[in-house]
Parts: C-alpha cells; sequence; structure tokens
C-alpha cells in the first residue's frame, strides 16, 4: 500500500499545485465554452426552424391586423405599423362566421363523440369477443384504410343526393362516423389488458356494456383523448365533403365559408386573412391544450405495437 | 330456456359491429363498388348510368393527354410532398430531440401545422405568394407571379403541402427517436463515434420501422391533397397542377362526367394499392428486426 | 502500463446535493477494482465519469498521468459494457462487434481478423450473422463484452453487466469474468451491488454509501476487517449479526457484556484489543458484531479453546436451514433474528435450546455514535 501510494504521488509531482490548477481553469473554461457553443448552436438552429415553420401564421397574423391600405407598399412590411382589429370586425359582418364556426362545431363535435363511441364498440368486439369471422371482418376494416376518400366521394355524393340529404348536418356527419384508425388505435389499447380483467368482470356479473362504461372506457383516457383531439382537428379542418353537400350559408362549415371571403379584390385581403386566423385559432387551441395527451395516446401503444 | 340464452350470446358481439359496420357498408363499400360499377358507364348529368361502354372510359383516359399529364404532374407532386415533409419533420425531431432551455415552445411549434386546414393554409400562402404585396417576392426582391406561372405552381402548392404534412411527421419521427435505447449512444460514445458517425448509423437506422409506417401515410395523404389546389390554383395554369383528385373533381363537378370521373378514382386506387403493397413487400426485407 | 487516478472527484447535481463526494482511489495497471454499495449510492454515477458520460463537478480525474476531466469519452480509451448490454438493434452481431474498430478506420481485414478471434474466445462465432433480437440474455451479454474487449483499452468499465442474467448463467459469466481478466492482463473497473460478485470477482473492493467511499481493500480484508457497521453489515451473507453490548472492565480484564449486563453473557478480550478497547470504549456502549461462522457450539469451543474466554448464550431456535454441506440456525435476541452456521452434523432442532460461544478474536465492537470499527486498522498494525 505504501509503496503504490508513493507511485501514485510521483506520477503527480511532475507538476506543482499551482500549474495544475492553472491547468483546470483552462481545461474548465475550454469545457464550458464548448458546451455553450454546443448549446447556442442547437438553440440557433432550432430558432431558424421554428421561424420557418411558423412563418405563414406569423404573417398571417401580421397581415390580419394591419389596415389594408398598409400592405399595398413595395417596402418589406413584416409588422403593422398602426395595428387595427376592423380586419376582424369587417370578416363578421361581411360573412356569417359565427354560424360557420357553430356549423364546424357542431359537425365536428358530433364526429368526434360518434366515432369514439362506434370506435370503442367495434375495438371491445374485436378484442374481448369470440366470433365467427372475427380476423376476416378485422381484415376487412383494416383494408377500408387504403380505399383514397376520393375513390369513393362521387359516389357517396350521388347517394346523398339521390337521398335529397345535401345541405343538411345529417349529410355533414354520419359518413364519418367511424373510423379503421380509431378501431385499429383502441383495440391497440385494449389488447394491452389480459383477457381475465374482462373474464373477472363477467364473473361478477358484469354485463358488456357496463364493462365497457365503467371498466374500459375510464382506463383508456389517454387513447379516447389523442381520438378526441385528433378526430376534432380533423373534421373542423374537413374540405372536399362539405364543399360537395353543403350549398347554403345555414350548413356551410369554417373552411368553406372562409373561401367565400376568397376574392380577387385585393382590398379585402386583410379581411380575408383576420377570417382565416380567426378559424384557425379553435383547432390551434384544441392543438396546444390536447398535445401532450395526443401524443401520449397516440405513440404510447399504437405505433410501437 | 337454455337455446335462447345462447343464440343470444351468440348473436351479442356482431351487435358491437353494427354501428361502425352501418357506416362503413352505406360510405365506404357501397360506393367503392358503385364507383367501379359506374367506371364502366357513360352517365347523365344526374350520375345515372345509362350506356353500358365497358372499358371505354379507361382507354379514353389512357389516351388522353390530359390524364396522362394528371398522373405525371401527381407524381412529381406526390414526391415533392413526401420528400420535402419528411425531411422537414425528421430534421425537426433531430433539432429538438436532446433537452435543451424552451424545448417545449419548439416541439409545438413543429407540430402545429397539423392543426391547420388545407383551406386556411392555402389562403395565407396565396397572400405570401402574392406578386406585389406577398412577402416572398418582397423577401427576395423578385417579381414573380408563383401561382400563374406554370413552372412554379406546382412547386408552390407542393412545398405548401408538405409544410401542412411536417406537423404530424415531426411527432411521428419525435416517437420513433424516443423509442430508440438511449445507452447505444452513450456506447457510441466511449466506442469512438462521432454524432455524424452515430446519426446514421444508429439514429437512421432505430427510425426506420417509423419511417416506414410515416412514408406509407405520406403517400396515401399526398395523392388525397385537394383543398389547397382546389383554392391556389384550380388545376391551372394550363393544367400544370391538375392532380388525379383534382381531375377527379372537375370531371365529375363541372364537366358531369361521372363515368370517367370513377374511372380516375379506380385508377387512383389501384397506384394508392399497389404503392402500398409495394412498399409492404419491400418492408418485409428491408426493415428486420 | 495503465493507471487512472481519482482526487476528490465530486458529482453535484444541485447545489449542495451531492450524488458523489470527494472520491479519491488510485487504480492500478491490472487491477480488477469493485465499486460495490447499495443502489443510489453514486457507485455507477462514478464510473460514468471516469467513462466521460457524465461530467465531473469537482476533483480530478488522471489516466496514464493526463488529466482527463475534459477528454471526450472516445478520447479516454476507455471500453465500457452496459448493464442492459445496449447492443446496436439494426447490426448483426458482427457488426456490434466490429463497431469500435470501424469508426476507428481500421482495415477491414483487421477487422475481420479480430472479430472471429473474439468470437471464438467468447464461443459467439456461430452468432455473427444474428441481430441482437434473435440472442438470449447470456448471449447479449456475451457480444456485449466481446464489443467492449475487441479495443486494447486502458481499462474495462463494467456496470453491473451480470445484473440482467438468471443466477446460474450469472455464476457461470462470473467465472468467465474472472478468466477473461487474467487473460486480457488488463484494470476492470466493475460495479455491482451484489456482493458475491464483488468478492469473488475484485482484487480490491471500494465500498459505497450516500456517495461516500466506505472502505478500499481486498475482498479478505473487508470480511475479516470492514472499517464501520454499515460495511460489516454489507459484506457478506448471511450478514453479520448485531448485538447491543457494553464495554467494561472486571478483575482488571477488559470485558463485553451483551445485552443487560446483569445476564452475564459476556466475553473477555485478550492483548491488543483488550487495550484498544480500554483506550477506546472504556464503560461505553457498543454494537457488537459477529458473523455466523463465528458462533460455535460448545465442542467446537473447547476446540478452539475459547470456551472460557467466553460465557454460552443459551437461546432457542426459531428455524433451521439445512445446506448440506454446512447448517443455519437461527435465533432471536435483542428483539432481532440472528443466524450461526454450524456444522451439519449438529442436530438442534427448532424449537430447542442450545448453548452458543462467541469466538473473541472474531467479535468486532463499533462505536455507537461514529458507527466505526474500535479494533479496525490498529489491530493488525
Amino acid at each position: 500500500m505504501s509503496q503504490t501510494d508513493t507511485m501514485a504521488a510521483g506520477s503527480q509531482r511532475i507538476i506543482s499545485r499551482e500549474e495544475l490548477l492553472q491547468l483546470k481553469k483552462e481545461m474548465n473554461a475550454r469545457a464550458l465554452t464548448r458546451r455553450r457553443v454546443r448549446t447556442g448552436t442547437l438553440l440557433v438552429a432550432n430558432i431558424i426552424m421554428a421561424v420557418v415553420i411558423l412563418l405563414p401564421l406569423l404573417y398571417a397574423i401580421s397581415i390580419a391586423f394591419m389596415p389594408s391600405g398598409e400592405l399595398f407598399t413595395t417596402d418589406l412590411n413584416l409588422f403593422p405599423k398602426n395595428p387595427t382589429i376592423q380586419n376582424f370586425v369587417d370578416a363578421f359582418t361581411n360573412v356569417p362566421l359565427l354560424k360557420f364556426i357553430l356549423n364546424s362545431f357542431i359537425m365536428a363535435g358530433c364526429i368526434t363523440i360518434g366515432q369514439i363511441i362506434t370506435c370503442s364498440l367495434a375495438a371491445f368486439a374485436f378484442s374481448f369477443l369470440e366470433f365467427k369471422g372475427k380476423g376476416l371482418l378485422f381484415m376487412v376494416v383494416m383494408a377500408t384504410m387504403m380505399v383514397p376518400g376520393e375513390a369513393t366521394i362521387i359516389s357517396n355524393y350521388l347517394t346523398v343526393g339521390n337521398l335529397g340529404m345535401l345541405d343538411t348536418y345529417p349529410v355533414l356527419i354520419i359518413p364519418y362516423l367511424t373510423s379503421a384508425m380509431g378501431i385499429f388505435l383502441f383495440r391497440q389499447f385494449y389488447m394491452t389488458f389480459p383477457i381475465s380483467l374482462y373474464e373477472s368482470a363477467k364473473l361478477d356479473g358484469c354485463g358488456n356494456l357496463r364493462f365497457i362504461v365503467k371498466i374500459l372506457i375510464p382506463l383508456t383516457k389517454s387513447a379516447i383523448g389523442a381520438m378526441a383531439v385528433y378526430t376534432f382537428i380533423n373534421a373542423w379542418n374537413m374540405y372536399m365533403w362539405p364543399l360537395l353537400v353543403t350549398g347554403s350559408n345555414d350548413m356551410r362549415t369554417v373552411q368553406i365559408g372562409i373561401s367565400m371571403l376568397n376574392s380577387v379584390d385585393s382590398q379585402s385581403i386583410t379581411m380575408m386573412i383576420a377570417g382565416v386566423v380567426m378559424i384557425i385559432i379553435p383547432s390551434i387551441s384544441i392543438f396546444i391544450v390536447g398535445q401532450k395527451q395526443l401524443i401520449r395516446g397516440m405513440f404510447s401503444g399504437a405505433v410501437k405495437g | 330456456m337454455n337455446a335462447v340464452k345462447k343464440s343470444k350470446w351468440n348473436a351479442s358481439p356482431y351487435f358491437y359491429l353494427v354501428p361502425c359496420m352501418l357506416v362503413f357498408a352505406v360510405f365506404l363499400f357501397y360506393p367503392f363498388f358503385k364507383t367501379i360499377f359506374l367506371s364502366l358507364f357513360l352517365t347523365d348529368k344526374m350520375g345515372q348510368a345509362k350506356v353500358f361502354v365497358g372499358m371505354q372510359n379507361y382507354m379514353d383516359l389512357l389516351t388522353s393527354e390530359s390524364f396522362r399529364n394528371s398522373l405525371k404532374v401527381t407524381l412529381i407532386f406526390v414526391v415533392i410532398v413526401v420528400v420535402g415533409g419528411m425531411l422537414l419533420g425528421l430534421i425537426a425531431a433531430v433539432l429538438c430531440n436532446k433537452a435543451f432551455p424552451g424545448i417545449r415552445f419548439f416541439s409545438t411549434s413543429y407540430a402545429l401545422p397539423m392543426a391547420i386546414a388545407s383551406s386556411s393554409a392555402a389562403m395565407i400562402f396565396e397572400i405570401m405568394l402574392h406578386p406585389t404585396v406577398g412577402i416572398v417576392n418582397k423577401m427576395l426582391g423578385l417579381d414573380i407571379n408563383w401561382l400563374n406561372n406554370p413552372d412554379t405552381a406546382l412547386y408552390c402548392v407542393a412545398i405548401l403541402t408538405a409544410w401542412l404534412n411536417s406537423g404530424i411527421n415531426f411527432l411521428y419521427f419525435s416517437a420513433g427517436l424516443g423509442n430508440i435505447d438511449e445507452t447505444i449512444y452513450e456506447r457510441a460514445s466511449v466506442d469512438g463515434a462521432g454524432s455524424i458517425q452515430k446519426f446514421f448509423s444508429l439514429t437512421l437506422p432505430g427510425l426506420s420501422p417509423i419511417m416506414f409506417y410515416t412514408l406509407v401515410v405520406n403517400i396515401i395523404q399526398a395523392f388525397q391533397s385537394f383543398g389547397q389546389i382546389k383554392i391556389l390554383t384550380e388545376g391551372g395554369p394550363d393544367e400544370a397542377t391538375n392532380v388525379i383528385v383534382y381531375s377527379i373533381y372537375r370531371d365529375a363537378f363541372f364537366n358531369y362526367r361521372f363515368g370517367s370521373a370513377a374511372a380516375q378514382s379506380v385508377i387512383l386506387f389501384i397506384i394508392v394499392m399497389l404503392i402500398t403493397l409495394v412498399m409492404f413487400r419491400i418492408e418485409k426485407k428491408g426493415v428486420s428486426y | 502500463m495503465s493507471e487512472i487516478v481519482l482526487r476528490n472527484v465530486c458529482k453535484e447535481y444541485e447545489k449542495g446535493n451531492f450524488a458523489v463526494k470527494d472520491f479519491s482511489l488510485d487504480i492500478h495497471d491490472q487491477e480488477f477494482i469493485i465499486f460495490v454499495g447499495p443502489s443510489g449510492c453514486g457507485k455507477s454515477t462514478t464510473l460514468r465519469m471516469i467513462a466521460g458520460l457524465e461530467d465531473i463537478s469537482d476533483g480530478e480525474l488522471w489516466i496514464d498521468d493526463q488529466l482527463c476531466n475534459y477528454f471526450d469519452p472516445k478520447d479516454r480509451g476507455l471500453s465500457m459494457v452496459f448493464q442492459n448490454y445496449a447492443l446496436y438493434p439494426n447490426m448483426t452481431v458482427y457488426g456490434n462487434l466490429a463497431f469500435a474498430l470501424k469508426v476507428r478506420k481500421a482495415s477491414k481485414s483487421e477487422i475481420d481478423e479480430k472479430v472471429h478471434k473474439v468470437a471464438r474466445i467468447l464461443e459467439i462465432e456461430h452468432l455473427l450473422d444474428r441481430k441482437p433480437a434473435a440472442l438470449s440474455g447470456g448471449q447479449k451479454q456475451r457480444v456485449a463484452i466481446g464489443s467492449a474487449i475487441i479495443r486494447r483499452p486502458k481499462a474495462f468499465l463494467m456496470d453491473e453487466p451480470l445484473s440482467n442474467l438468471d443466477a446460474k448463467l450469472r455464476a457461470q459469466m462470473r467465472i468467465e469474468l474472472a478468466k477473461l481478466h487474467k487473460e486480457l492482463e488488463t484494470t476492470i473497473i466493475y460495479v455491482t451491488h451484489d456482493q458475491t460478485e464483488a468478492m469473488t470477482l475484485g482484487t480490491r473492493i471500494v465500498v459505497m454509501k450516500d456517495g461516500v467511499v466506505q472502505q478500499v481493500e481486498t475482498p479478505i480484508e473487508l470480511y475479516n476487517h470492514p472499517v464501520n457497521l454499515f460495511v460489516a453489515g454489507f459484506i457478506g451473507s448471511p450478514s453479520m449479526n448485531f448485538f447491543q453490548a457494553h464495554v467494561t472492565e472486571e478483575n482488571g480484564r477488559m470485558v463485553v457484556f451483551i445485552g443487560n449486563p446483569k445476564d452475564g453473557k459476556k466475553i473477555y478480550l485478550e492483548g491488543r484489543r483488550s487495550e484498544l478497547a480500554r483506550l477506546r470504549a472504556m464503560d461505553q456502549d457498543v454494537t457488537l458484531g459477529i458473523r455466523p461462522e463465528d458462533i460455535h457450539e460448545y465442542a467446537d469451543a473447547a476446540e478452539l479453546g475459547i470456551e472460557k474466554a467466553t460465557v454460552g448464550m443459551n437461546v432457542t431456535v426459531t428455524a433451521r436451514e439445512m445446506l448440506g454441506a454446512e447448517v443455519f440456525l437461527y435465533f432471536d435476541e435483542q428483539k432481532k433474528t440472528h443466524a450461526v452456521r454450524l456444522h451439519p452434523k449438529n442436530q438442534t432442532m427448532t424449537g430447542e435450546k442450545i448453548d452458543l460461544y462467541f469466538d473473541p478474536k472474531k467479535i468486532h465492537l463499533f462505536d455507537q455514535n461514529t458507527e466505526e470499527s474500535i479494533f479496525y486498522r490498529e489491530e493488525t498494525v
């Protein structure tokens, strides 16, 4: 022990205490600079990326507050010099924006609730019950994911046209009351529960519906949350179907209604953008509020499996 | 009594499938087959099948200059959208992978485009690309009428779509990065790998399963882009942005040629299905762990 | 020849919150150093600081006379085996083994030769084309070790490499690791919470608790001369028995009373031990520690000649474990259960009484305030 002690000490005696301190200080400073440079680079890269991604939105917000006269200059006018809310007021008075927003809320809300109900029922059957043709039926459901919506949209339009359902709420909602992806997502979640969960509930005299409502739904809150956020945003943003089946201001959704502001009359550009900003706000708010939920639900079980 | 109970037991599973199957049947299976049926007919203005023409609609399409242009335009469009959208998502996900101050803000920003409707985005881009007041021309000091120029219109619409899709791609890639075991990076540092080597030999292969899934979803989605084209270019100028979906819309709802539109829908379906099948075939060989 | 020296190394997560504090150690060439301690004691953190995966908050790390505090992991010339093996999932076993050489731009033929050599040593040649997902735990372990030894590092760092294996494989790998250490002639720094691994593998053991080094010793020294109550209790299985005791003088002889002196359970101290007890614990309450194998029944005590130095403790056996080569008897005393290891010929059954004799040369006394051993070091000097 004593011999090795002097050996170790000997190796260090090559440099004096002061030199050592000096060396440590230098290395410390260098390491600190290096780390700062690394974090700084990452931060700068992120800021650049964020500006690129957010540019359209920031630009839209800026224009929405710009008096329409200010837009028509040749210089680079990134920010409104005299911010105004007149554009928003105009947007509301020029088109029944509130009615559109209400329509969209009704449509997106009903689609969201409907999908959650139909998808959890179907996923329950596919994961807990045994019946003939289960595998085949599930394959059929999954295969529907491959059919692009446009491949069916003409026939659907003709169908609802013949039924005289055009320009009503049901025609906006009913075709979207279920989704293969939702069934898949819920099933992925249900499969993580042991079948004994269902069997013991059954033994306790719990019926299937009760089992779904009292046990499955509380256990899959995160999946339901994710599904709700995702479905609502997609329904809110739907364009082609509402474009085809709505004709009157009473039924138009925001995405269709807002394009009514889209006129060649350049004077109304700022008003149109103000309208766009208004209708982006609900979907973005829901996204920001539900983002955590969405990520946890969509990616914890679904994609991995 | 027993028999009744038993039959009830057997029927009950199907009861839970009724709501979803009903919707699928009426709005997916039936129209799907009806579309195939319609594609074999000439139709009247109400979409009623009138004259059976067999494969004539398909033959007409495949020999039509306009449809071949549509195919070409769609292909270019899809490639730009998929590559651009995935690249944006991937870069954002890699930038946002390590913890640093402000990461919450940045990751929300990167995912944000997924919450924006194609129509809203299209209207914003319309102003950005406006020849006189648009920010793009002002910043670049150019005077280009982006959306009215056949050389640039398609790229503009494609880049907009790539931007829209980058949000969800970012989420997919972030989830994929999160699934990569952190310690293999530690081992790689001790083994002597630099950050570029780590990216190419660990990160990219580690992302490959999710990359594949994202690729398939992106391709399918890109084929279906409609709103932005309807608002920004309406297929023009000079059919430069007349992707198949828009061509279907125009044929059916402007020209009332439902038969031809249906045939195009079927072709679109076949293309998407073939690509998906080929991708899955490749995946079975390529991504194997 | 490589030497790793740690001088007052600290890891401070927040101000005043130390994960590791003043860790000082000289690790010589070809040593097999074990960091052992309960979870959260800072042993892994220390290892990761040596590897360069964690920053060193304070203190110095010297590798071969170079101050390495701020070197990148790759420039420290070390290799590491991780607890979860950290195999690259997208590469074959071959690719995993070759990776460290490949990134260092070794030639193809050199890589190929070394990979096959290592695979032969570890008997994984037939697995070279497999992906890690297709390997068993033991095979993954071998690949992880193989990827570490394929280079000639200055030292191997191993972070609980055997903890994910089942008991049988663990015992087997333990023996192979010891063999490997001899063959490789390289320093190994090994973290474990398993004291069997520590005792069997280490040339020296560092026992840690709450980020502070308790004792650095060879396994046998550590076992026989624990520096404090913690080390005494942590090393050994079943662990050391502890009793409340009192040191006093009786008719000129130093004596330790177990429990209440009135009970008369006492042990006489001799020689140097007696002097140390007088010096450091006179008339004090102490904790007495004794290992299960240092408690004897009468016949053995008589053979050892200790029956006169200690008064037999008459206890009731509460449990009996017959292990073939040895038998463990358990008894309750001072509201705690204690163990005795006896020859299997002993036939005392559960519920029966037995007289037990403590070997006075093997007892440990610990100060009740500092928890430090009263006999430590001085005794052997």
